[in-house]
This record gives structure tokens, sequence and C-alpha cells, in this order.
């Protein structure tokens, strides 16, 4: 969660994605992320990641391998006790569902984030709009259902149960955004009254979910 | 004063060969004195009480100058530090003091040695009969021999025998003596000697009231007499000057505009009206005096001090006039604090304050007054063009240093805070999070 405890961000590697894995029991690890950046900063692209705890651990310990130069860097990160909450987010079958490409959801985000502070996002049946008003003016995207035969990335896909209207920071978002590079598609997910779910699918079943709760109230 | 010098052995009475069982004296340094011409073979080192303390000090009396007190002058820290006493061409023995009694042993003939000096130069020529060596004396300090009214020696006495009767007995001079003085001093004795008694009862008469008892004079202290006759010795020390430490520190200084940034506007007063002014008191009435407070421009300030200030302050003559005053009364302080009692002072003092002082200082007062307002003035409106930038130094030097220790870990927190955030978590800081409801309200808390 954000310090402001209204966006939330799950990821999601399942253990496909390592090779090898193994996990004798459920073990929690409080890292500091920006401990966690440092030592990343240390890989290098091709590098191989091994992520090691032991029992009752106190550090996590991060080896990095680059399998050309037999370089191997091992870097231990002190452990921290998260306090926090751990949220159990329920699955939810949400009003209206919206896949598009991520580079057309950032660009969205970036072109509104221009005029206003936050955007409303409405779904019907006709298509999806993201609207803004600011002090300079007001602007609205509108995205209906398009299929790319050639590119099935570049495919809009909508599904509405029942139309859906709510607004978000779009600050938030244009942070979300960021992850775009992790995957060429952004599913985002809208039901009244709850908060904005933003997956980005990864490879073999992985994912990076954001949460964002609506703004309330100011609805125009 | 005099070029005559005496190296006159202050432990007088002693002669240091002879009393060897006197430990003091044979260490006493031997001390330069300069003594006036009129030093003749009569002269004698005497103690008396000192006139304001009553403590018991050197004098030297000749019958031909009168009584004379010791200055000494202490020689500059780095000029001088010694003396050499050499022999020389004679002069006339003088300066035999007190101890010419004693059979003089080949030291003291030294000591007496008689020399003719021009202030200032070291060198001493010696009298011949002294030892034909020269002498060095370690001390480079000087003692001269000044005159000093021996009215001042009667004062204490007198003014105790008025003070105690309210009805203020005449007495005579013998009485007056030996009621006051303790057998240590030696001014009964000295009156013995019919010079000093005749110059200590003119002294006297020109202070008293006197009434004739048969063949003997009496006398009682009269104030106002009094008064006139320290005025009158006030305007002779003032009238060639005084010190020039003393005129600086107590005149000049005193009447001293401050020199700030202030325009003086004189409203109604131009400088052709000054100028007619008579009396000191009225200019200073009559001066409207408003303070403006100059901008930051410096050149600007500058400007009006130069211009503004020497156009209205008071007229040459006038300040002349308080110089004048101020120097009298500097002057005259200065015999009350060195030659009077405490008690006598006071006494005096409230007859200088009151009307029937011969001498006016309230024009001196009011200009004084005045100038100390100027200066207030001028301290208040510094102090105000800087209350922005500075604080008192009183109550808050605790209060600067709490709140120091308290930004000082304001910052700590904020460096360690910035330390652990990566730059979006800070700008998401910034964000408007209003209507927007906390995670926790949507999902539940995961069972554990």
């Amino acid at each position: 969660m954000d310090n402001s405890h209204v966006a939330l961000v799950s990821m999601m590697l399942k253990a496909e994605s390592f090779s090898p894995f193994r996990c004798d029991r459920n073990i929690a690890l409080g890292i500091n992320l920006s401990s966690l950046m440092k030592v990343l900063r240390c890989a290098q692209n091709e590098d191989i990641l091994t992520l090691k705890a032991e029992d009752a651990p106190d550090v996590v310990n991060l080896v990095f391998e680059t399998s050309e130069s037999d370089r191997l860097s091992e870097y231990d990160i002190k452990l921290m006790d998260i306090d926090q909450e751990h949220l159990g987010i329920p699955e939810t079958e949400y009003a209206a569902t919206i896949s598009m490409p991520s580079s057309e959801f950032q660009r969205i985000c970036r072109d509104l984030m221009a005029l206003s502070e936050s955007v409303a996002i409405e779904a019907t049946k006709d298509g999806v709009k993201f609207s803004c008003s600011g002090d300079i003016g007001n602007g609205a995207v509108t995205l209906r259902s398009h299929t790319n035969v050639e590119n099935p990335e570049k495919n809009i896909d909508i599904s509405l149960s029942e139309p859906v209207a709510l607004t978000f920071s779009l600050k938030y978002l244009v942070n979300f955004c960021k992850a775009s590079g992790l995957s060429g598609t952004v599913k985002l997910c809208l039901s009244n009254e709850v908060p904005l779910l933003v997956e980005y699918t990864l490879a073999s079943n992985s994912y990076l979910r954001f949460y964002l709760a609506p703004k309330i109230g100011d609805e125009e | 004063m005099k070029t005559r010098v005496s190296r006159s052995a202050k432990p007088v009475q002693a002669d240091s060969v002879k009393a060897p069982n006197h430990p003091t004296l044979q260490q006493d340094p031997v001390k330069l004195v300069l003594l006036p011409q009129s030093a003749g073979p009569d002269s004698r080192m005497c103690t008396l009480a000192h006139p304001s303390t009553s403590k018991a000090s050197r004098y030297y009396w000749c019958p031909g100058g009168g009584l004379h007190e010791f200055q000494k002058v202490k020689a500059p820290r780095r000029a001088y530090r010694s003396w050499l006493l050499g022999p020389g061409a004679a002069s006339t023995p003088t300066g035999l003091g007190l101890h010419s009694a004693s059979q003089p042993t080949a030291e003291q003939v030294n000591r007496k040695a008689q020399s003719c000096v021009v202030p200032g130069v070291e060198a001493l020529r010696k009298a011949p009969k002294a030892a034909p060596f020269g002498h060095t004396v370690k001390e480079a300090d000087i003692s001269i021999a000044t005159a000093i009214d021996v009215l001042f020696f009667a004062l204490p006495p007198l003014h105790t025998q008025t003070s105690n009767n309210t009805k203020g007995l005449f007495l005579s001079v013998d009485d007056l003596f030996d009621t006051a003085l303790e057998s240590p001093m030696q001014l009964k004795y000295l009156l013995l000697q019919d010079a000093l008694r005749q110059a200590v009862e003119k002294r006297i008469a020109a202070v008293c009231d006197d009434v004739d008892a048969g063949d003997e004079k009496m006398y009682r202290l009269n104030m106002d007499k009094l008064v006139l006759e320290l005025v009158a010795k006030a305007r002779r020390m003032s009238s060639s000057g005084l010190p020039r430490s003393m005129e600086a520190n107590f005149v000049d200084k005193a009447l001293e505009a401050p020199m700030i940034n202030l325009e003086r506007e004189v409203s109604s007063i131009s400088t052709a009206a000054t100028e007619t002014i008579p009396a000191p008191s009225a200019s200073i009435g009559e001066k409207q005096l408003t303070l403006a407070k100059r901008g930051s421009n410096g050149s600007d300030c500058s400007f009006h001090t130069n211009r503004t200030v020497p156009d209205h302050s008071p007229p040459r003559n006038v300040q002349d006039h308080f110089k004048d005053l101020l120097r009298l009364r500097t002057a005259l302080s200065f015999i009350m604090s060195s030659y009077l009692t405490k008690a006598l002072a006071t006494a005096i003092q409230t007859i200088l304050d009151s009307s029937s002082s011969p001498v006016d200082f309230k024009p001196l007062d009011e200009h004084l007054t005045y100038l100390g307002r100027l200066r207030a003035e001028a301290l208040a409106s510094c102090s105000l063009s800087n209350i922005s930038r500075k604080r008192s130094m009183v109550d808050d030097e605790e209060a600067a240093e709490a709140k120091a220790e308290k930004r000082r870990k304001k910052e700590e927190d904020e460096n360690r805070q910035k330390a652990g955030l990566t730059r979006g978590i800070r700008e998401l800081k910034k964000v408007d999070v209003t209507g927007m409801k906390k995670m926790s309200d949507f999902f539940g808390r995961k069972p554990a």
C-alpha cells in the first residue's frame, strides 16, 4: 500500500516463473523496497537471479550470476518487520473489464494528466470514455472495442455487465503505467464503489496488480 | 614645578643601617621624588590624615612653599625601566626631610645625594659630598610634590565640629585640631611652627565666620563661604583647561550629540533665529525635534547626517558656554571627590544643586538631559530598524537553543524518512486523496 493507503500493489510470480523453485513452507519476508532496488541495480540484464531465505531468516540473499563471464555477486538484504495489515483481496466479479495495449493506457493517462489531476472513466456499451476537466479546459478519450487481426496485442476488448462510471487520481494511474514495460496489454477492471484493478499479465500466469480507490463525492 | 630632585628615601624616620631590626626598611626601595624649589633646610616630610579618606599619608611641608602632597607618576609600561642617578655637578642641598637628624652613613650620604635634573632625563648629577659612584633606582616611578591647600586638612575637623553641634560652636584653631586629630597625625605638631599655623589660620578664616575672643580668634565653618571658595578653586583649575584625559572623558564625551542617520527638523527655528536666542535654555526649549527614520539607502542616510546635524546643533557660543560650565563642574567634582570627606561633599552638592548656588548649572543639566534623550532616541531608532533581524539577548538564548535543537531533530527525521522513500512515493504524497477511501475499507483483513 502507499502511504495514504488508497492504492495497493500486488505482484504474483508463480512457481513456474522460477527454475528451480523450492519452498518448504509459507514464509513472509519483509523487504524494504528501496533497499531491494539498490541491490537490484547491481544486477545486469542477462544475469541469473537466485533468491534465498533460510527458515526464520533475518536476511534475504540475492545472487547474480553472469553466465558468460562467470561473474558471481552475492548480496544480503536485512529483512524488516512489516506490521502492515495483510489485506485479503477477494476475487471479484467486475462490472466492466477493459483490456487494451498498455502503451495506449499509458498515453491516455499521460495526455490527460496535462489537464487535470483526476480522470473519470465511463464504461458503457458504446465504449469506454476517459474524460477530465481542469483549469485550462477539458479533454476526453473514447475507446471502442477493436480487433486487430494481425497483431492481437493491439486488441481492445470491452466486456460489460452493467455501465460503470468512476473517477480516479491520474497521478496514481500514471505511476501504475510505469509497469507498461512488463507487459504489452493491460486489463482495467471496474465496478461501482469498488477499487479499480489495473492488471499487467506476466509470463506463466504471473501478474502485477494495482488497486486504486475511486474518488467519491466530487464526481462531475 | 621644580627642577630640583631629591632622592629622599621614604623611610624617613629610620635609617636602614641603624635599624636592622626593621626588616621592611631594608627592602623598601629607594624612591625618586621631585621637590619644590622652595624646599629648604626647614622642610619636613610629615604624615597627615588624608583630607578625604583620613588615611595616614605622606606630605611635604616647606615653610616657603606651603604644604605639598605627592603625586606618583607611573612609569610608562615599556619605556623606562629604572633610574640611573649619576655623579655630577653640585647644586644647593635641599630636601633634607625628617631624616636629616640622623648620622649620615655612607649609604645615607648616597641617598641624600642632591642632584639637578631636567625632568625626563635619566642621568642625575650628584652633589659633591655624595659618593663618587652612581646609583640606580629600580622603580621608574617618580613622585612629584605638588602644592596642596592646607584648608583641606582643616575642613574635616571644622565640618565635624559644626555638624555635631547644630548651633555651630565657634572654636579656636588649637581646639579644632586638638579634638580632631589623633596622635599619629602630625598636624598638631606642625602647627607649632608659626608659618604653618599662620597659613592654616588664614585659610580657615577664608571659609569661616569668626569672632574675637580675647587675643584668640574663634572660627565656625560657613558653608556658603566654603562653596564660594571651592568654586573659585574649580574656576582656576578649569580656566587654563582641564587635563586632556579629563576633558575628553567628562566634557567632550558628555556634550557629544549622537551622530546617527536621523534627520532633525527644526520646524520653528531658522539658523538666524537660533543665533538671536539669548539663553541656552531658551534655545533648548524651543527646539522642535522630529525624528525621521531614513530609508535603508545608505548614501541617503549619510547625506542627511552630514547636512542636517551641523546645521541645527546649538550655535558655537552656546556650546562654548556649556563646555565651560561642564568643565567647571568636572573640576568641582574632582576637588570634592579627592579632597573632601563624603559627608562634606554631599553637603556641598546640596548647596550647589539648590537655587542659592553661586553657579547656575541648570542650563547645563537641561542640555545634558536633552542630549541624553537624543541618544536614547538614536538608540531606539537603531534597534527599531534592526528589530526584524535581532533578538534581544535576554529572553531568547534558551528559546533559540531549544528551537535550533527542534529544527535539527526535524531535519534529521526528514532526512531519515527521505532516505527510505523513493521519488515516486514522495511525489505521491502531494496527490490530493480527498474522497478516496482506504484500501482497508474495501478489502478485509486476510485471515491468518
